[in-house]
């Protein structure tokens, strides 16, 4: 009688199978560098920035009401009416808005992935999948401003509060995208090979789906970053959002004093700006390596 | 076709309602936590028929800028779609439409407040739009201030605008087997893009016309705040500030109806436009 020759106890280095889940990173950061290192620069800065602003940047306490001044050689954006330097300011409030905006598109990509998997797993795919589209297609024509700014009244929201407030945009906006990743995925060669090959399906969508869709998922999420940078922004300069030195606050602090001191309006909403579109173009970029689709509409 | 027609109007009307009831609800929602023991029912007795008369001047004065906007956003940003599509290899041709890609990214709010700088310095205009009115002739004032806030809103919007277009219909039927072996057969770019690529995508075009519409709304409602415009915007703002909840579910019903109307029409464009979507089961992919 042949004898079955039984697997090794230890698998030999060349033959073990890495994480699926580090692969997928590992091709995130990998196809990043390929494309565009300097992204790859830019988003260290900002993940350093969310990070550390706290110790970074020491803003400087309100002292005794002082005359305002100018941008000079010490001051390059000049001095607001507490004698807080602007420059550090404009850094330590686009840190915030760059924070609640992360935390809020990682809630609610997090979210819509959690719900999809659930509709998978649970085995009612065609109800789970319709009603996560309608969700997203009923989402497609509300004025979510207006919807923030009404809750937000009430609320008044601070920084746990906004981003899951901003997180549950990013869920309508983008719930049904997810859910036709894992839709696609379910029609590939591989899933069925390993449904022929005895797989749970739990364990296919653990296995193939669930690295994929989370390897798109951080794409998606980065190119909506820009999108509730703004939108959170513009919470803040109503009054509605993050009201301790964000971006928006302090465009509307220099609104009121447009005239006599113009640098304090012009010099945050010009750091504000480029910082939107140096995270709007690592979003595109990272959305392109990924081989994502178009981020959805939010505000 | 009228079926059709018919069908597309009786679901935007669900829309409507539904999205009445959902703005209803969030309005109870904030009245209950602010403490306040009125009802979201009882809104018609928490204004005047002198505040209507009002709200009613603010959103023909909001409609203005709007329509400045839209007409700018729909022609600019599909002509720039298409050009950015046909001449996407292009380097040079960058150059042409980085400026909005850029605007679109700059709050719009800031931009407006600029402008209200560029207008006491450069031109000696009061500045904001609640200023003392240099122009003695009616209205004109009016058109001036509501183009100069269509016009801003408009540059940040076509940015949007012209990359759906661009990206999500042109590119598409540009890697089509079809577009793919025409090229190989050696046909020309510019008639394999106009006769083929372009005619495709033309009714799918129409149906996007309503994409970036609410977050316009969303900008428009702050940049009309900032500028001091007495506009529907500059309504919701001072009420969300003054801890009105009714007053923003009024300005949200509004908005959301302006949304519903024009996403009406884009699915009445699309269908008429395209067989296919007329006869089949969803008539707008999105």
């Amino acid at each position: 009688m042949t004898e079955i020759p039984t697997a090794p106890s230890e698998t030999p280095a060349i033959n073990r199978r890495r994480s699926p889940f580090g692969d997928a990173a590992i091709r995130v950061f990998g196809r990043l560098w390929r494309r565009r290192y300097v992204h790859l620069t830019a988003l260290g800065y900002i993940v350093l920035l969310v990070l550390f602003w706290r110790e970074f940047l020491s803003i400087p306490s309100g002292q005794a009401l002082s005359n305002w001044s100018p941008p000079n050689e010490t001051h390059p954006f000049g001095v607001n009416a507490l004698g807080q330097d602007m420059l550090k300011l404009s850094l330590a409030g686009g840190a915030k808005s760059m924070t609640v905006a992360l935390v809020g598109a990682a809630l609610g990509v997090g979210a819509g992935i959690l719900a999809s998997w659930l509709v998978v797993i649970s085995g009612r795919r065609i109800i789970g999948f319709w009603s996560l589209t309608r969700i997203s297609h009923w989402g497609t024509f509300t004025p979510a401003f207006s919807v923030l700014v009404l809750i937000a009244v009430g609320l008044r929201p601070g920084f746990w509060l906004l981003a899951v407030l901003l997180a549950g945009v990013i869920f309508i906006a983008t719930v049904a995208r997810i859910a036709r990743w894992f839709e696609d995925l379910e029609l590939r060669g591989d899933t069925i090979a390993g449904t022929v090959l005895g797989f749970t399906s739990i364990q296919v969508v653990n296995r193939n789906h669930l690295p994929v869709v989370i390897r798109r998922g951080i794409a998606l999420s980065c190119s909506l970053v820009p999108g509730l940078v703004l939108g959170e922004t513009a919470l803040s300069f109503i009054g509605l959002g993050l009201v301790d030195g964000s971006w928006g606050k302090l465009i509307a602090d220099g609104r009121e004093v447009v005239f006599e001191a113009p640098w304090l309006l012009i010099y945050p909403g010009l750091v504000a700006s480029l910082s939107l579109f140096a995270l709007a173009s690592l979003g595109w970029m990272a959305r392109r390596s990924m081989n994502g689709e178009l981020p959805p509409r939010v505000f | 076709m009228i079926r059709f027609l018919v069908r597309r109007t009786g679901i935007a009307i669900v829309r409507l309602i539904a999205m009445v009831l959902v703005l209803g609800t969030l309005t109870q929602f904030s009245l209950w936590l602010l403490d306040e023991p009125r009802q979201v029912w009882q809104l018609a007795g928490s204004f005047d028929s002198a505040e209507l008369a009002d709200f009613s001047k603010r959103s023909i004065a909001s409609f203005r800028v709007l329509a400045i906007c839209w007409t700018t956003v729909v022609i600019f940003g599909l002509m720039i779609g298409i050009l950015s599509a046909r001449f996407r290899q292009s380097r040079g041709m960058k150059l042409f439409w980085m400026p909005f890609m850029v605007a679109s990214w700059v709050p719009a709010f800031w931009l407006v407040c600029l402008a209200a700088l560029w207008l006491l310095e450069g031109w000696g205009h009061p500045g904001f739009a609640d200023g003392e009115a240099p122009v003695r002739v009616e209205g004109l004032n009016q058109w001036w201030h509501a183009s100069l806030l269509g016009v801003i809103l408009a540059a940040g919007a076509i940015g949007f605008q012209y990359r759906i277009c661009r990206e999500g219909i042109i590119r598409r039927g540009t890697q089509q087997e079809f577009i793919r072996s025409s090229f190989m057969r050696g046909h020309r770019r510019s008639t394999i893009f106009y006769d083929h690529i372009l005619k495709n995508s033309m009714p799918a075009l129409t149906g996007v016309i309503d994409r970036g519409l609410p977050a316009t709304l969303g900008m428009l409602a702050v940049s009309e705040w900032a500028f001091r415009y007495p506009g529907l915007g500059q309504f919701l703002v001072e009420g969300a500030r003054l801890g009105m909840p009714e007053a923003v579910f009024l300005t949200a019903v509004v908005f959301s109806g302006v949304v519903i109307l024009v996403t009406l029409l884009a699915e009445w464009i699309h269908g008429i436009l395209d067989r296919r979507i007329r006869t089949g089961p969803y008539p707008i992919h999105y």
